[in-house]
């Protein structure tokens, strides 16, 4: 019995001593380096893409931006501009995660997209294989029934509109607010206060459309930005109803307020919803769901060209 | 359309009746074990004269008929002395047969009839004796039943835990039946053991393609595990003591030959062993639960002689909970955690001989399999002023409650008819959330109370109803066919109250066996079998967590549906001491549904509806190599199987179609026991499987600039993951083995048995995830076992 005693406590210890973790090689296959498109498409500004080369997971340099590529624009297949780098300014945006910045050069052109077109844009680069993207500017959406209720609630506004979806194909939509107050004023104690905000307001809203994120204020989405699709109105009016609290902004403190309604391009939709899920799901683990793919859309490389058609709606001034 | 169909019926029975146009007469009755009074089932019975035989059922009923007349009849079965029955057939006779073990258990038989595996009419089904699995080294000792199934060709698994594959189904799809009552969650302790003692257990057969029309409800498998009914002879019992359980069973009659009973127990005792070695202080204490526990009684009784009464219930269930309390002079706070679950089955069957040809079988069934968890957190200071209670608990789980008919029909040997019906009502309650939180202050403005019960998915019941026909027939002398229809009915209380049944929800499910005998010891055979399973099981983990819910078929989420195709080819080697073959499969499902990608269960606040990808399609196929062998002093079996398996849904890897994750491209399988001498057996399994698909990271690019709120731009290095479950794993191997010491007294018989699981510690994935090491990015695998030894004593009575 003794003996048995010895070999249950010897089995327990093999077993918590035992590593579980161990560096492992995984049958990947090599990466080749390849050449990154990244670029959207909008027709409030005139073309601009960035240019950069990839590198295994593994590896343990970075990826780096490509400074000297050739970048060619097309419209409906027709030549319109060679994109040009613009090295004289030159943009440092932090890399997620760890505060450190990378440089970044735009190659440009002065052509602004249209809507309802499609554009290509064809890289060539000595040490990589050609890449190509391309992506269809949706049309122009007419908005209706515009109403803002600013009375009915002592805390919020209504905002409401409406418009027609295209039977004819999937449209994908955004809708921001965007606000730029400025207001100095005496406060009770007739201390001298400065109101001062500029940028996006969040929205709370319960249409079906809009994805759930929230269940504790009432509202099923709210949050300052919002894509969605017309997959439950498709070839229908569709009403959209959102309402703005004033403890987020207070509207009549805003000399500026305009709603941006753009219209996606579809690979727009999917490359935004996959870079959210891949965000939002994290790696896979034994636990977690299935890691997401980001969506890419270019030719022999990786990234992304995508557009939107921007409409902008002015509530003030 | 129908009344041609009913005439057809109609005219094919009257048909079945007249293939002898002389006097018949039948020879009908049960076989039994004689030592403990165990029916036995798939005993050939044979008429040599004219070669025409039958098989006895499940229950271990046997009717043949015959033309009046004398033969030589003999009943054989594999590790029982063949007998043989001289009869003057002029009159139908009742003759129950009592089996003796052969002396050595295993040795030489005449194998005869439909348990030769080439005489089968059916393909992809494998009967695995209950004792060769004993002999199968098991983790730590726990012979397992699931984990034997495991070893099989066609069947993939994930390393050490409980839930299988077959042929590139999910896990879902299988349908575990414990004395015909459907098993939700087969796992204990997340996986790692299955829930069937196999003390208790008769029978295990595993049917995984050329489905008869009497079996419906899932698309992939059909594993029926059969309990003992208990000794009817004597009493007798067997106690285990093991490294981390102990098993007790105990089976005997209540009124000899009559009436018997059995009753097995186990549990678990790891947190028993840990207790000692738990921090506690004056001011902490920390208790820990962590345990399972089975429970398995059966009754049975002989009424008369045409009616038997079976009663038999399972019950188990596994705890996990930690209760940290701390003390100090001013206050006291408490944290604990809980999970929970287990399953509830019950059945009760009635088999009642209505003729010497008909027999009946009459089932009730309950079912049910129940998850939670709870988490609380408690702090209170020693006045009793001020106190903060916070709890939340989760509860999510399947019932059912069905009945169940099934009819034997044996008009003559050259048919056996089985139709039936069954009716199940499910009860899914899909998951809801309790949330209480008590804040009492001295501030009693700030005092809060929050008791409420979340429920992100309705509760709906759900109504299935099937009806069968099958016959095996003997077309010729080389050609037997087992052709069925299978009519499934479903609905659910949400989609329409008015009518149980929904016509559109009505499937048609064909079955077809063909077996063409190429000689004495070669046969060729195909099947083709339509299936439809009206629940889905929803699942994030790469293992069958018991957090996994079970969810019915509803407009969202509609009735997955299969077709597969099977060709087989088999032989009997050396007089039935080897058997081979050869099958070929291919299997296409529609309708399947899986998560959204990213989601994880475990802290969305989504409904199950929303928070999935529908309308998914499926397909596997591949070829499984099975050589057994059967007789001897070393028995066991060769598997091998080659296969294919993917899957596409429309919003998952962008519409294409991707490996799914257990696609295992080579699956390799030994198994070997071995007999040395009265004394001494021993076991030994080594497995190989090409590493599971997982999706992993290939490259890493620059991704856009986005603006940020802080008026600052930011960009993230993107992982580009290739195809969806484009990578492998490492392949999986395992060496396992075991001795079993045996001494036997006039009273005790005592086995010693001690053993190694994974023998070479070989470092087998569980999964993998990629990480930063000194700055220098590298893939971890995680593995769980490297070599466990077992020790584990017996005493049978």
């Amino acid at each position: 019995m003794k003996k048995i005693k010895q070999l249950i406590i010897l089995s327990i210890l093999i077993i918590s001593c035992g590593d579980m973790e161990t560096v492992i090689d995984l049958d990947i296959p090599p990466h080749d380096p390849v050449l990154v498109l990244n670029g959207r498409l909008d027709t409030d500004t005139s073309v601009k893409v960035l240019i950069s080369r990839s590198v295994g997971a593994f590896d343990t340099a970075s990826p780096q931006m490509v400074n000297n590529a050739n970048a060619l624009l097309f419209e409906d297949n027709l030549f319109i501009d060679s994109l040009e780098i613009d090295l004289a300014n030159t943009i440092f945006p932090y890399v997620q995660g760890d505060w450190s910045q990378i440089a970044m050069n735009y190659y440009k052109s002065d052509y602004i997209p249209i809507k309802d077109k499609t554009y290509k844009i064809e890289v060539t680069h000595p040490n990589f294989n050609n890449i190509s993207g391309s992506t269809y500017v949706p049309n122009d959406i007419i908005l209706k029934n515009i109403t803002i209720d600013t009375t009915s609630n002592d805390d919020r506004i209504n905002f409401q509109f409406s418009f027609d979806d295209n039977i004819n194909q999937q449209n994908y939509y955004a809708l921001a607010l965007n606000v730029a107050c400025n207001k100095s004023y005496y406060d009770e104690y007739g201390y001298l206060e400065n109101y001062s905000y500029r940028g996006l307001v969040n929205m709370s809203s319960n249409d079906p459309s809009f994805p759930v994120n929230d269940i504790f204020s009432g509202y099923t989405f709210v949050d300052d930005e919002v894509i969605f699709s017309d997959a439950l109105f498709n070839g229908q009016e569709k009403n959209i109803s959102i309402d703005l609290f004033y403890e987020d902004f207070q509207f009549g403190d805003c000399d500026t307020i305009n709603f941006e309604f753009s219209t996606f391009s579809n690979d727009a939709y999917v490359y935004y919803n996959s870079l959210d899920n891949q965000r939002e799901g994290g790696i896979s683990g034994i636990f977690g769901g299935e890691v997401v793919p980001v969506y890419t859309n270019i030719t022999n490389g990786l990234g992304m060209l995508i557009s939107r058609n921007v409409q902008k709606v002015y509530v003030k001034p | 359309m129908n009344k041609k169909f009913l005439i057809l019926i109609v005219v094919y029975i009257l048909k079945a009746n007249t293939v002898f146009c002389d006097e018949k007469y039948t020879v009908s009755g049960y076989i039994s074990d004689i030592s403990n009074g165990e029916n036995i089932i798939g005993v050939n019975i044979f008429c040599k004269e004219l070669n025409q035989g039958v098989t006895s059922n499940t229950f271990g009923f046997y009717s043949l008929t015959l033309p009046k007349g004398e033969y030589n009849i003999s009943y054989s079965f594999i590790g029982y002395q063949t007998q043989n029955l001289i009869v003057n057939l002029k009159q139908d006779i009742e003759e129950n047969i009592e089996f003796e073990v052969n002396s050595f258990n295993i040795s030489e038989v005449q194998v005869k009839g439909e348990a030769n595996i080439v005489d089968k009419t059916q393909t992809s089904v494998i009967d695995i004796p209950i004792e060769q699995i004993k002999t199968i080294p098991a983790l730590l000792g726990e012979v397992d039943i699931i984990k034997a199934i495991q070893l099989l060709p066609g069947v993939q698994s994930s390393e050490g835990t409980s839930g299988f594959y077959v042929r590139g189904g999910g896990p879902d799809q299988n349908l575990i039946l414990l004395d015909g009552v459907p098993v939700y969650n087969a796992s204990h302790l997340g996986g790692i053991f299955s829930v069937f003692n196999a003390d208790a257990i008769k029978s295990v057969r595993l049917t995984k393609g050329g489905f008869p029309a009497r079996f419906g409800g899932r698309l992939s498998s059909v594993l029926q595990i059969d309990m003992k009914e208990g000794n009817q002879k004597e009493l007798k019992g067997d106690a285990t003591l093991g490294l981390i359980s102990s098993k007790f069973t105990l089976e005997g009659p209540i009124i000899k030959d009559k009436t018997s009973f059995i009753i097995s127990a186990r549990r678990t005792y790891l947190d028993l062993i840990v207790a000692p070695f738990l921090p506690r202080t004056s001011e902490n204490t920390t208790d820990l639960t962590l345990y399972f526990y089975d429970l398995n009684a059966k009754v049975n009784h002989k009424v008369s002689k045409k009616d038997r009464i079976y009663l038999s219930a399972y019950t188990g269930k596994d705890k996990l909970g930690i209760d940290f309390t701390e003390n100090t002079d001013s206050d006291q706070s408490n944290l604990d955690f809980g999970l929970g679950y287990g399953n509830i089955t019950s059945t009760l069957r009635w088999n009642h001989l209505i003729s010497d040809k008909l027999f009946s079988n009459t089932t009730l069934t309950y079912s049910k399999y129940s998850f939670n968890t709870n988490f609380g957190i408690n702090y209170s200071d020693n006045n009793s002023i001020e106190s903060n209670d916070i709890s939340f608990g989760y509860l999510s789980g399947i019932e059912d409650l069905g009945v169940r008919v099934d009819l034997d029909y044996s008009p003559n040997p050259n048919h056996d008819i089985k139709f039936g019906s069954s009716f199940t009502k499910h009860y899914f309650f899909p998951g809801e959330t309790n949330l209480f939180i008590n804040q009492i202050s001295t501030d009693t403005s700030s005092n809060f109370l929050l008791d409420t019960i979340l429920t992100f998915s309705n509760n709906i019941n759900a109504y299935e109803m099937f009806f069968y026909v099958e016959d095996n027939f003997k077309i010729s002398n080389r050609l037997k066919a087992n052709i069925g229809l299978h009519i499934g009915l479903y609905n659910t209380d949400e989609e329409n109250s008015n009518n149980l049944f929904n016509k559109n929800n009505i499937s048609f499910q064909p079955r077809a066996s063909i077996r063409y005998l190429i000689n004495e010891f070669w046969s060729a055979k195909a099947s083709y079998a339509e299936m439809t399973q009206n629940i889905h099981l929803l699942s994030n983990s790469s293992i069958g967590f018991p957090s996994d819910i079970w969810v019915p078929a509803v407009n969202q989420a509609p009735s997955q549906n299969s077709k597969q195709w099977a060709g087989n080819i088999s032989t009997d080697i050396n007089n039935g001491e080897y058997e081979l073959s050869l099958e070929g499969y291919y299997k296409t499902m529609s309708n399947l549904i899986t998560y959204k990608a990213g989601y994880s269960n475990l802290s969305s606040t989504e409904s199950w509806e929303n928070s999935i990808e529908n309308n998914g399609d499926g397909e596997s196929y591949g070829a499984e190599l099975f050589l057994q062998k059967k007789k001897g002093k070393t028995t066991g079996w060769i598997g091998y199987t080659l296969s294919w398996t993917n899957r596409q849904f429309e919003n998952i890897n962008f519409g294409e179609w991707y490996p799914y994750k257990f696609d295992r491209r080579h699956d390799f399988s030994l198994v070997l026991s071995h007999r040395f001498n009265k004394k001494w057996d021993a076991g030994l399994t080594w497995i190989y499987g090409t590493g599971n698909a997982i999706t992993f990271p290939r490259a890493i690019y620059i991704g856009a600039p986005e603006e940020q709120d802080w008026e600052g731009q930011s960009v993230d290095y993107i992982e580009s993951y290739g195809d969806r479950n484009s990578t492998r794993l490492n392949a999986v191997h395992r060496l396992d083995f075991g001795f079993n010491r045996t001494k036997k007294s006039k009273k005790l018989t005592k086995i010693l048995s001690f053993g190694a699981y994974n023998a070479y510690s070989r470092k087998n994935p569980f999964f993998a995830y990629l990480t930063n090491e000194n700055s220098i990015r590298v893939a971890k695998q995680v593995s769980l076992f490297p070599i466990i030894p077992s020790i584990s004593y017996r005493i049978q009575f």
